[in-house]
């Protein structure tokens, strides 16, 4: 290590750890980001009464895999990873993810026409 | 210096940041605000991560169509005890102990993984010219062609495209929106059966008893982009340099113009024979649609491109079944509905 090395350009250079804050980022880091928005959408869709708000963590959790799909098939963050596999299963996802909405939308129109509210703890029965 | 990280942390601060105060906001159209916000931010993740063709779906069918979606439906259900539901704090106990536990899982194997966390050197100047371009190689993909950047010999372009999950995938979606047209609808209960003169008119009207002809000349109009479209997809593949044994379902094709005036010319005479029968019955927009499929499959199968032939197949079955419910499904005659009571 050089002598005029600041702890600042040590941070930014990496040279202690092997890669600092401004190399390229890892794979891991971006499954770390996929992880959080899933731990987010799943308590979203615990936590939440409003049936649209149950919706709305379910695409989060998509998007989490979306995110992990990417990281996974990017040439840049993964050489030799899932290649183009990663970004196609992230289209198909959304393409997924689009086909869901408009289902659940329906169902939820349907529920509030039936129960005139979107109360997740109201849908106890099967018969509308 | 390499800034990529610093815009990486940016971007996926904002991701779950915005996340997070989805979860947080007791009002759901801040939520659905934040969701909009959090979804947008990790685009700018996929644009880091080069692909940009996922990011720019992000932002147009995610954002821009499904989210809207969201909204719409949260405008629809709206009332003063739906927009704010607080839920007890047990459910918030019971909620974050799950996902905290997974996060802590996930993000941990994510980390103890080397080959996952080795800091990648920055590409070569060569190397992003050559990954850059996946925008079109996501199309060949979809088309049944699959060429990785920097794969070379005879591994190039042998593993399966995409054609086939496409198609199952457009058909997918295009039941889910029927189904969804189909749930969504407004039930009316009959009050007074309507009078035998107006219940014996027919429920469509004039177009829509025509429809399943329409439906019929456009699967014969698919049909000759099956036939014409093989040689563009073949002159794309040697543009991109792939060798000829790449395609060999393509090259045992033969394809020279001069082998694709007969089916250029068959599949011609099938719309024409579809729009001629749009005079007749609707069950002959089913017949014109499997002729023409019957034609592909066979000719495909006799140039020997089998894996195509049973795609082909694949989607006339799909296809047939689809428009066989519908034939049957749709009413032939006015139900009664309710009359409005002023």
């Amino acid at each position: 290590m050089t002598g005029d090395a600041s702890p600042i350009s040590i941070l930014l250079d990496g040279s202690l750890s092997g890669g600092g804050l401004l190399a390229a980022a890892t794979t891991g880091h971006y499954l770390v980001v996929g992880a959080a928005l899933f731990a987010i959408g799943l308590a979203c869709v615990i936590v939440k009464r409003n049936l649209l708000g149950v919706l709305m963590g379910l695409e989060l959790l998509l998007n989490a895999s979306i995110v992990n799909f990417v990281a996974l098939g990017s040439p840049f963050v993964q050489p030799g990873g899932l290649g183009l596999d990663g970004s196609l299963c992230a289209a198909f996802a959304i393409v997924l993810a689009a086909a869901e909405a408009a289902v659940v939308l329906a169902i939820v129109l349907h529920f509030y026409n039936a129960h005139a509210s979107i109360d997740v703890d109201r849908a106890d029965d099967l018969k509308g | 210096m390499d800034w990529s990280f610093l815009v990486f942390l940016f971007f996926a601060s904002l991701t779950c940041g915005f996340a997070l105060a989805a979860l947080l906001a007791q009002n759901v159209v801040r939520m659905a605000f934040f969701l909009i916000l959090s979804l947008g931010a990790s685009s700018g993740l996929f644009f880091l991560a080069g692909a940009e063709f996922i990011g720019a779906m992000q932002l147009m069918i995610y954002v821009g169509g499904t989210l809207v979606l969201l909204v719409f439906g949260v405008m629809l259900t709206a009332s003063d005890a739906a927009v704010t539901m607080r839920s007890s704090v047990s459910d918030w106990f019971f909620a974050c102990v799950p996902s905290g536990a997974i996060f802590i899982v996930l993000a941990s194997s994510a980390l103890a993984v080397p080959r996952w966390n080795e800091r990648q050197p920055a590409p070569s100047p060569e190397f992003v010219a050559a990954a850059n371009d996946q925008t079109s190689r996501l199309g060949l993909a979809l088309l049944g062609l699959r060429l990785e950047p920097g794969e070379e010999g005879p591994a190039a372009g042998a593993r399966a495209g995409y054609l086939f999950p496409f198609e199952i995938v457009s058909i997918h979606l295009l039941v889910a929106l029927v189904g969804a047209a189909h749930l969504a609808r407004a039930k009316r209960r009959a009050i007074t059966p309507l009078p035998e003169s107006i219940a014996a008119q027919p429920a469509m009207p004039a177009w829509y008893r025509y429809l399943f002809n329409v439906l019929g000349a456009l699967a014969a109009s698919k049909t000759a982009l099956y036939l014409f479209a093989p040689q563009t997809l073949f002159e794309t593949a040697v543009a991109y340099g792939a060798p000829p044994s790449v395609a060999s379902e393509l090259t045992t094709l033969n394809l020279s113009f001069e082998h694709w005036r007969l089916p250029g010319a068959a599949a011609v005479a099938v719309v024409a024979l579809g729009l001629a029968l749009l005079r007749f019955h609707k069950v002959s927009g089913l017949f014109v649609e499997t002729l023409g499929f019957m034609i592909v499959i066979v000719q495909f199968w006799y140039w020997g491109a089998t894996a195509t032939a049973q795609m082909a197949a694949v989607s006339w079955l799909g296809l047939t079944m689809l428009l066989t419910a519908a034939f049957f499904a749709l009413p032939e005659r006015r139900q009664p509905v309710a009359e409005v009571v002023v």
